[in-house]
């Protein structure tokens, strides 16, 4: 019984949590960086749904898989570049464009899809499978948890800690960070504020179609309409709830999808929870988090959301 | 250079008219601009943009019936907008509307399903009422979480959203679900006493219009008459300069919130009361988003939100026929209102000098 309960339900819910972190994992990295530089991107979900739009028209059309997140990757930039045009370049009020941009985006998919394929579902041509390390995947319960899971969950796991290490550890990540605090300090010492924050913002959009390429390609594996749902909102408040250090982001990402795995794994024990419930799970975490951590003294960047210009 | 004699009697024109120049200009090119592109965008998945724009304007206006039903989604999305205007104006993003909206419905529709021998002067009003408080509360939570917990409002109001759909769905699914609708996810029909009244026969125009126009000049009158509107626009500038001049910052959020919502609450009763008669999941087609371009196009102003309301609902109307008669997506009016306001929105932007006149 035991055995039984430590395979379905633990392996079950650890692996789960696992792949389900990618996304929130990738798109919390890109907004850290973004945020720190000074740019709240609110469009973060909407570059997801362009990610996995392109990443899926990519693969549709190709076949290989990897060039489908390249594509995804291009449909992240693409309107990140738009949301950089219009906040840096233009400054508009970022949670403004934000908000809308991700509301376009939605429309673009479906206006897309119907375009290019004359519906909105359509099969895939090809995903990825697991990638299994060859000898440690044998390690008994850990094994098949930590060493079977998709080559993105490792990408992930890895670029957690080099952005750490970016971030913290390297000059390029103390300029970042300047541009977040005291950007006309920043200016005086030579660095371009406005295009180090475009790098930024692209930077983010990168790891944004990452995740939604991920998403289509690896985690699910399909198109729909709503396969993004709110991740890209859930990784923004991850990265405030981690206090803008990508490791307690990607910790605080684990957390929420292993408690999201636990509950779907419950069902396999026989607890019954309708549908609707189960999938209000992630926005009601989101809540409890803020409730639970919201009121800690946060190091804001302070130069958040206001826009820089060269006088 | 203005010389002292040049400043004594501006003329109406002059007070009142000119400074509204540059925004009703960048709205007019940005629509423009707009409807070319998005002409191109048609022209290149293959069908005709005149025959799919003449396809938009006879879709809504071309006669009194579908005018009337133009007047009756501008309805909910003027309710909107002004939410949107009154949460702005303080810089609260909240973009909560949908799911305020949503839970409006619900109140009015549990309301008016638990009364049904009442006559129509007593369910009626309450199913509204219930509404209002409905979204007054689903609004609240998200101030309460806003203002107790550092909350981000975006954030926090698009998972209420998420958890006002789920829970909509649950209600139509158990509770109201409508037993003779063959498993379908909708609820129960509202006794006929607590319909609106249609106020043009012959058209689907009721009553929920000419309370949704009341709403624009009570919002006017709220914004630059009252404490609280004076409130609100101080903190839309300086929230904390606000506070040391001694505004009550935390009732003012209390209040922005609580308003923003009932008015989206409001939106979503008279959508089920009006309109739909009966609660269901596509009883909002996304009018909380229009809401907010709404308000956006029309300067976060009242009256400005009721031109762009009526022309977003023209949009959305006119699109709806075209992807019936030429086969465009009904994405279209989403795509076609996105470019739209970034169009709008980008003309309006401080660097860009040709619209602001002298500097």
């Amino acid at each position: 019984m035991a055995d039984l309960f430590v395979n379905v339900f633990v392996i079950g819910l650890l692996s789960g949590a696992l792949d389900l972190s990618v996304p929130l994992i990738f798109g919390s990295i890109g907004e850290t960086f973004a945020q720190r530089s000074g740019i709240m991107n609110l469009a973060l979900n909407g570059m997801m749904i362009m990610g996995a739009l392109l990443g899926f028209v990519g693969v549709y059309f190709t076949g290989n898989v990897w060039f489908g997140v390249l594509c995804g990757m291009m449909g992240g930039i693409a309107l990140a570049a738009l949301f950089a045009f219009l906040c840096i370049s233009l400054e508009l009020n970022q949670a403004i464009v934000g908000v809308l941009l991700s509301a376009f985006a939605v429309g673009v998919i479906g206006f897309s899809m119907v375009v290019i394929f004359g519906s909105n579902f359509v099969p895939g041509k090809a995903s990825f499978g697991p990638s299994p390390i060859p000898l440690l995947a044998g390690i008994p319960v850990i094994g098949p948890i930590l060493f079977n899971r998709n080559v993105f969950v490792y990408i992930a796991l890895i670029a957690v800690v080099v952005a750490y290490y970016i971030i913290y550890h390297t000059s390029w990540g103390l300029m970042v960070k300047s541009l977040g605090a005291n950007p006309k300090a920043a200016h005086s010492l030579g660095i371009n504020v406005n295009r180090i924050r475009w790098y930024a913002t692209l930077f983010d959009g990168f790891m944004a179609g990452l995740a939604g390429a991920y998403v289509v390609l690896a985690l699910v594996p399909t198109f729909t309409n709503t396969a993004i749902n709110a991740q890209g909102w859930i990784s923004v408040a991850l990265v405030y709830f981690g206090s803008w250090n990508p490791v307690t982001a990607a910790v605080g990402a684990l957390i929420f999808t292993g408690t999201q795995s636990g509950i779907l794994a419950l069902q396999t024990q026989g607890i019954v929870i309708p549908t609707d419930v189960l999938a209000m799970m992630p926005y009601l975490l989101v809540i409890a988090m803020y409730i639970v951590v919201g009121r800690k003294k946060r190091d804001v960047p302070t130069q958040l959301t206001v826009p820089f210009r060269r006088e | 250079m203005t010389l002292p004699e040049e400043v004594e009697d501006a003329s109406f024109f002059d007070s009142k008219i000119r400074p509204l120049i540059p925004q009703i200009s960048s709205v007019l090119v940005g629509a423009v601009l707009a409807f070319a592109a998005t002409g191109v965008v048609i022209w290149t998945s293959g069908k005709n943009p005149l025959a799919a724009f003449q396809g938009i304007a006879q879709g809504s206006l071309g006669t009194a019936f579908v005018f009337a039903l133009t007047l009756d989604r501008m309805t909910p999305i003027l309710l909107t907008a002004l939410a949107t205007i009154v949460s702005f104006r303080t810089s609260i993003w909240n973009v909560g509307q949908e799911g305020q909206l949503y839970i409006g419905a619900l109140f009015a529709t549990w309301t008016a399903l638990s009364l049904p021998g009442a006559p129509w002067y007593l369910v009626m009003p309450a199913a509204t009422v219930a509404g209002i408080i409905g979204g007054f509360v689903w609004s609240g939570i998200a101030g309460l979480l806003y203002i107790f917990f550092q909350a981000d409002a975006v954030i926090a109001t698009i998972m209420l959203n998420y958890v006002a759909l789920l829970t909509v769905d649950l209600a139509i699914t158990g509770p109201i679900q409508d037993p003779t609708s063959l498993g379908n996810a909708i609820s129960k029909q509202i006794p006929l006493q607590a319909n609106l009244p249609i106020v043009l026969p012959g058209t689907p125009l009721h009553a929920g219009f000419l309370i949704a126009m009341i709403m624009p000049i009570l919002v006017y009158v709220l914004m630059s008459r009252t404490t609280l509107g004076y409130s609100i626009r101080a903190m839309g500038h300086n929230t904390e300069a606000s506070r040391y001049a001694g505004i009550r910052v935390r009732t003012t959020l209390l209040a922005v919130f609580g308003i923003s919502g009932a008015l989206c609450g409001l939106a979503g009763a008279i959508e089920v009361q009006g309109f739909q008669y009966r609660l269901l999941l596509g009883l909002s087609p996304g009018y909380g988003s229009m809401g907010i371009i709404a308000s956006l196009l029309g300067g976060l102003q009242p009256f400005g939100a009721v031109f762009a309301s009526l022309f977003t609902a023209a949009l959305l109307n006119g699109t709806q026929n075209t992807a019936i008669s030429i086969g465009v997506s009904t994405f279209l009016v989403s795509v076609l209102q996105g470019i739209t306001i970034i169009a709008v929105l980008a003309l309006s932007s401080q660097r860009l000098r040709f619209f602001k006149g002298r500097r």
